[in-house]
């Protein structure tokens, strides 16, 4: 084909895309109908069926008719739990995007932050962003969060559907700045093809499994085999995820990790924190009779591990489910508590949560206010595909729902004494912030002196939190 | 008079051409100029005057004159730590990748120069120059998954057993080797076309002269690199210097990667942000890159 032959057609497919696209826009400004959004909706852009509830009326969506609203949603969900939010945004967008528009816009929690930050200096933060609940008192602290309560209560979101505790984290003077959508634990998963004989499932969700009860089972699981990809492990140890553990430990000795009178002193180094931070250490030490590490080394890949079969336990966010929890040839996951300190501990986990907030910005207005409540609501009315990514339930109804029942993380909402939440404190992501550094430098054998190595983190946590 | 009148708006209309013609060179440079002053001159200010604030990029910035420098100079500091941990790090990764990163295109261009069968030569120079069009997040990811100790190629194809994220030293090795692997190309074609334009009769001379290989190359391919050589070196130090991509992407055992521009990022989009602090930081490292740069250029003009 000549070259004049290939432009030809490389611009007669311009121009016909051109048309398409065009046609699209017009007929989306046309809004000859609104689709009838109304009570259960089913099917989806797939095809498949979708269950997703749709409680926002054509009356709902009218205002947006003659002004459409595009709604710029940031949020850090690029793991695996992505898939459960790009299904509900893109049910939504299918049935009211010609009206409202979500554009969801994730990015890795690190840059979801840092673009956030960055979007302050000219106000051009994104009209619903998720962000986490122990960063919204520093957020609320600094006047960039805007209070939600009128939006919320327009569209009948209200205090009493949700768990006391989760729904007073975001309130600030009798107005809510945040809305929480889940609880994101710290987790202990298990493989039950490596259950050890004499081991069983009920002792690793009793109240008194200690994490000595573990190391045991760890031994006693562990098999070592010369040929490499055939290595198993008693435990495939998260040596970057150890600030979570930690802070979970911490609280079952009774700790605190920052001082509630004072916040700008930090007490994790004390000798619950001391405890806490001996108990997680002795995970990657323990050895096996013939000598053998038990848990795998710093820089191995724990998910992989896991899901190939070869660890008894890994701990994680409950927010990896996707990875981690399955029922195939090489695992079968269940989901406990993290395991206690020691006897005198309280079987608890730390667990911080997604919620839902809006930043001031240039665009900000009641007319896409109205819309940003559709939508939360809308997300929060189908919540249940939210946890099926690996969250705990916060609105009252949806901890007695069916489909969230046979999860295998709901017992953790009939457990929920023991699940701890962030203080509400603006130093406190500074402070718990600085831990896991040090934890993680103790597991991996760099730092060896437990006290010492907490009143330096201490000493980093208090330098950095009086500069806030 | 007439004449004299004639004379004058003719210099006059000769000026104005003059005058034009002196202004046509920047308004050409114009466009350049303009995005310079907003993306370098503007910033680099901006970041100058923020390091004299406690900005937190929330907050309007509160001039707090030298504290963030004292606090980076105050041993034992969080903040002394850090700069000063990752200093250190960023010293080992620029000691030891920019003479490979200037070294091993060397050797190739050479090589590659031998090669008298020109399509041969284009052949491998664009196999070695293909790995420099690669991001730093691609090579960084190829090597994640070359390198990983269970599932990686390297341990299974060579049957050992390397744990390159579990020890400080490994971590370095696999970070320069990514880095040497995806930057050699560009190197390399700067020494090639260089040792290209050193006219043949010099080494024919040089071979009558009964020069042989080393010689040749020490004595004449050599000094006619130096600024090519010079260029590559002051350029890889920078580049040394603001390290960040391959360390961060890679990561490695805590506290042993972290370089000074990781922590400069940390401090400014971290959990706790320090744009001020962050822009200390950099400042300081601004200061130690020039420092670095004014020596290398002064030994290189000695040599």
């Amino acid at each position: 084909m000549s070259y004049k032959k290939v432009m030809l057609l490389a611009l007669s497919v311009t121009m016909i895309s051109g048309c398409t696209v065009t046609s699209n826009l017009n007929s989306s400004s046309s809004h000859e109908s609104i689709p009838s959004g109304s009570g259960s909706a089913e099917g989806s852009t797939s095809g498949e069926s979708s269950g997703y509830i749709m409680n926002i009326t054509k009356e709902d969506v009218a205002p947006f008719v003659e002004s459409p609203v595009n709604i710029k949603f940031w949020n850090p969900i690029t793991g695996p739990d992505a898939g459960n939010l790009q299904n509900l945004v893109r049910f939504w967008n299918d049935t009211y995007g010609n009206y409202i528009k979500i554009s969801n816009d994730p990015l890795a929690e690190n840059d979801h932050y840092t673009r956030l930050l960055t979007s302050f200096a000219d106000n051009s933060t994104a009209d619903l962003t998720i962000i986490h609940s122990s960063r919204v008192p520093i957020f609320q602290k600094q006047g960039k969060l805007r209070p939600m309560t009128n939006m919320l209560s327009k569209v009948g979101i209200a205090k009493e559907q949700y768990l006391e505790s989760i729904w007073n984290a975001s309130v600030y003077g009798g107005d809510v700045y945040a809305l929480a959508w889940d609880i994101i634990p710290t987790v202990f998963y298990y493989n039950r093809y490596l259950l050890p004989e004499g081991y069983t499932e009920e002792m690793i969700h009793s109240d008194d499994f200690t994490v000595e009860t573990m190391r045991e089972m760890m031994k006693a699981a562990y098999v070592h085999n010369p040929v490499l990809s055939k290595r198993t492990y008693g435990m495939a140890f998260n040596y970057a995820f150890t600030e979570n553990p930690f802070i979970s430990m911490l609280y079952q000795m009774g700790g605190k990790p920052v001082e509630e009178a004072n916040p700008t002193v930090p007490t994790f180094n004390g000798a619950e924190g001391v405890a806490a931070a001996e108990a997680l250490r002795s995970i990657p030490f323990t050895q096996t009779s013939d000598g053998y590490k038990a848990a795998s080394e710093s820089g191995s890949n724990h998910l992989n591990i896991f899901r190939q079969g070869r660890a008894l336990f890994t701990i994680d966010g409950l927010w990896s489910t996707n990875s981690l929890v399955a029922k195939n040839e090489q695992i079968d996951t269940g989901v406990a508590f993290l395991p206690k300190v020691d006897e005198t501990a309280t079987r608890s986990t730390y667990g911080d949560s997604h919620v839902f907030a809006t930043f001031t910005n240039n665009s900000q207005s009641d007319h896409k206010d109205n819309a940003i409540g559709l939508v939360m609501k809308f997300l929060v009315d189908n919540s249940i595909e939210w946890y099926k990514g690996g969250k705990v339930a916060v609105r009252n109804a949806d901890i007695e729902n069916a489909t969230y029942k046979a999860m295998p993380w709901a017992f953790i909402s009939q457990k929920l004494d023991k699940v701890v939440l962030p203080q509400k404190l603006y130093t406190y992501s500074t402070i718990t912030g600085t831990t896991g550094e040090y934890i993680s430098k103790l597991c991996e054998g760099t730092l060896t002196d437990v006290q010492a190595a907490l009143n330096e983190c201490a000493s980093d946590a208090e330098d950095l939190a009086k500069n806030l | 008079m007439i004449v004299r009148e004639i004379s004058a708006s003719n210099i006059n209309k000769a000026n104005k051409k003059k005058g034009i013609k002196a202004i046509i060179p920047y308004l050409f440079l114009l466009p350049h100029l303009i995005f310079f002053a907003i993306f370098v001159v503007y910033p680099f200010f901006y970041g100058i005057y923020i390091s004299f604030t406690n900005f937190n990029l929330m907050g309007n910035p509160e001039f707090i004159w030298f504290d963030n420098y004292v606090q980076i100079f105050t041993f034992g500091s969080k903040y002394s730590k850090d700069f000063f941990a990752g200093l250190g790090h960023t010293l080992i990764y620029t000691v030891t990748a920019v003479p490979l990163i200037v070294f091993v295109p060397l050797v190739l261009a050479v090589l590659l120069y031998a090669i008298k069968n020109v399509r041969i030569r284009n052949i491998f120079q664009s196999i070695l120059y293909s790995t420099s069009i690669l991001s730093v997040s691609t090579v960084v990811l190829i090597f994640t998954w070359l390198l990983d100790r269970d599932n990686g190629l390297f341990n299974n194809l060579f049957l050992v057993d390397i744990n390159f994220k579990g020890n400080a030293v490994l971590t370095w090795v696999a970070i320069i080797s990514l880095t040497l692997w995806s930057g050699v190309g560009g190197n390399m074609i700067i020494f090639l076309s260089s040792i290209s334009s050193i006219p043949k009769s010099q080494y024919e001379a040089a071979s009558l002269d009964g020069a042989n290989a080393f010689q040749r190359f020490f004595r004449l391919t050599l000094p006619s690199l130096r600024f090519p050589l010079t260029f590559s070196l002051i350029t890889g130090v920078i580049g040394g210097f603001n390290v960040f991509g391959q360390p961060y992407l890679f990561g490695g055992q805590v506290g042993s990667y972290e370089t000074v521009m990781m922590e400069i990022y940390g401090y400014a989009f971290g959990k706790s942000p320090m744009a001020g602090m962050a822009s200390a930081m950099s400042v300081l490292l601004g200061i130690i890159i020039l420092l670095v740069s004014i020596v290398q250029f002064r030994m290189m003009r000695e040599k």
